[in-house]
């Protein structure tokens, strides 16, 4: 009987090429810094550094952002957007939720946190009007009710899974979206020039997918961040007398 | 309570052969203060009782951990349990010093803690010290409930930063988790992963050319509005650190990296001192160990 395995190979084989387009377009839209969920105005800390001069150049801030996509961004959230995809898939609205406050509480600042939730629950709603769906609405009505805060990386990782985008593509597009947010943050605080960071991001490509790569195989128990200088710098951001920024 | 077991806890047969310290004590209030009674506890962790340091129905509880340190393959594991409305400080007789681990096992140091309604724990170990080739899993958990007060520290000092030339971020495996729940969700987690040479290389830079890191969490249903303010006043201006104070709903948390252990231990006690009144209702004051 091989016939009917070869025909159910060829008509999915047609469905994702038909959805291809869909897809990437769905990634560049939410990824975009103009899709509205403020995440462009978050600095992570990175303000607190910048206000200090500890970043005063490309270099500097370029070697900063490295370390924060590798032992902060990529072992939480991009993990998490991962960890997200795969509950999602399974229609597992508590293990969603129990993700969703292991994100919360690996951020120990009070403004990192509010920036995860922030842009969490933007995203949800833009999410919802954008596209028209409500695949998420189990989800968005456990932060309405408070079960659980709503989280970037879970509501990102989740949306990706409901328009049918495999975990890697979503992990790999959430940094890429992060980074060049925080690239866009020191680009204006420093300043940097356009082309310079540009390159910033371009120069972190096999960063982002190592990164993507590692995300996607980070057990739920490991995530979690090594960047406690970082941490020190989003405590102290509270008190800046002068913030451009959120966080 | 959340998590109320008090069962005798027993070593996990995956782990391979190496001291198993294990201490399991139930904080009870009688006669109007609160008494520490061992449930059980083996070798090398020792009972040697408690006292009464503040002079008033708080018990001080040191805890006396592997002697000697941590070899490849040792665990240790301290679980307690605080009844409603006791209070109790735990505190050790000195720092948590891991040693090389050349078969690659793991060493390993656990604490339970679960803090009944109306209960205050203050935990104040000493800090970890991972040396060279040594490979390290610490795991701190702390269950509260709602009304429980907490003031609880943790460190990590990233070798013998003064023996020889400094031997410090020369560890092998290091995961470092402070976990707290509070009417069993989790509020915080601070998890350090490194194990894979060029994280824990890149930990000296992450960590600002510092080789310690402390943190204070602190918890109490009703902290006042600017008590954030009084920490932050308190823990700066400490020679050598870099420090910062946040606040998350009713928990406080206090970040802190030093190029000297005396330098974060000032800063952590700094910390206590704007919080204790707050969270104890007392004032903060040196621990005596000896």
């Amino acid at each position: 009987m091989p016939t009917a395995p070869i025909i159910i190979t060829i008509t999915t084989a047609i469905t994702m090429s038909t959805n291809a387009p869909d897809r990437l377009l769905y990634l560049l839209q939410v990824a975009n810094a103009s899709f509205p969920t403020g995440a462009f105005n978050h600095s992570y800390g990175f303000e607190t550094w910048i206000d200090s001069g500890a970043l005063d150049d490309a270099a500097s801030f370029e070697s900063a952002c490295r370390d924060w996509l590798r032992y902060a961004a990529v072992p939480t959230d991009g993990a998490a957007v991962a960890h997200a995809h795969r509950r999602a898939a399974a229609g597992d609205l508590d293990g969603l939720v129990d993700l969703d406050h292991i994100v919360g509480a690996l951020k120990l600042s009070r403004e990192s946190r509010e920036a995860s939730f922030k842009t969490g629950r933007a995203l949800l709603g833009a999410y919802r009007d954008v596209f028209s769906a409500d695949s998420l609405a189990p989800f968005a009505e456990a932060t309405r009710d408070g079960r659980c805060e709503g989280h970037q990386a879970v509501i990102f990782g989740a949306a990706a899974e409901a328009q049918g985008i495999g975990a890697d593509d979503a992990v790999l597009a959430f940094l890429h979206a992060a980074l060049s947010n925080l690239v866009s943050v020191g680009a204006r605080l420093i300043p940097l020039g356009q082309i310079e960071s540009q390159r910033i991001v371009r120069d972190a490509w096999p960063l982002l997918t190592q990164g993507a790569d590692q995300a996607c195989t980070t057990e739920i128990d490991t995530l979690g961040s090594a960047t406690a200088g970082l941490d020190v710098a989003s405590m102290r951001h509270e008190r800046l007398h002068t913030r451009l920024c959120m966080s | 309570m959340t998590e109320p077991s008090s069962a005798p806890i027993q070593p996990d047969p995956e782990w391979i052969v190496g001291k198993y310290a294990l201490m399991n004590v139930r904080a009870s209030s009688r006669l109007g203060r609160t008494e520490i009674d061992p449930l059980c506890w083996r070798i090398p962790f020792q009972w040697q009782g408690y006292h009464y340091q503040d002079h008033d129905d708080q018990p001080f509880m040191l805890l006396v951990n592997s002697g000697g340190g941590f070899v490849e393959g040792d665990v240790s594991h301290f679980h307690g349990v605080l009844e409603p409305g006791t209070r109790a400080l735990f505190t050790t007789t000195a720092s948590s010093k891991f040693y090389k681990c050349p078969g690659g096992a793991i060493s390993r140091e656990i604490v339970d803690l679960h803090v009944g309604e109306d209960a205050l724990l203050e935990f104040c170990p000493d800090e970890a010290i991972p040396f060279a080739r040594s490979r390290v899993h610490r795991i701190n958990r702390i269950t509260l409930e709602p009304s429980s007060r907490l003031f609880a520290t943790d460190m990590v000092s990233a070798g013998r930063v003064h023996y020889g030339d400094g031997e410090v971020f020369r560890f092998h495996h290091l995961v470092s988790e402070f976990r707290i729940t509070v009417g069993g969700r989790l509020v915080s987690l601070d998890r350090l992963v490194a194990t894979e040479p060029e994280a824990i290389a890149s930990l000296q830079r992450l960590w600002q050319e510092r080789p310690h890191m402390a943190t204070a969490f602190a918890y109490a249903p009703d902290l006042t509005a600017a008590v954030e303010d009084d920490v932050h006043e308190a823990i700066e201006g400490v020679a050598g650190t870099e420090a910062g104070v946040t606040r998350i709903g009713n928990l406080v948390i206090v970040r802190i990296l030093s190029h000297e252990t005396w330098q974060a231990h000032e800063a952590l006690f700094n910390a206590w001192t704007a919080l204790r009144p707050a969270i104890a209702g007392k004032a903060a004051r040196p621990i005596l160990k000896c």
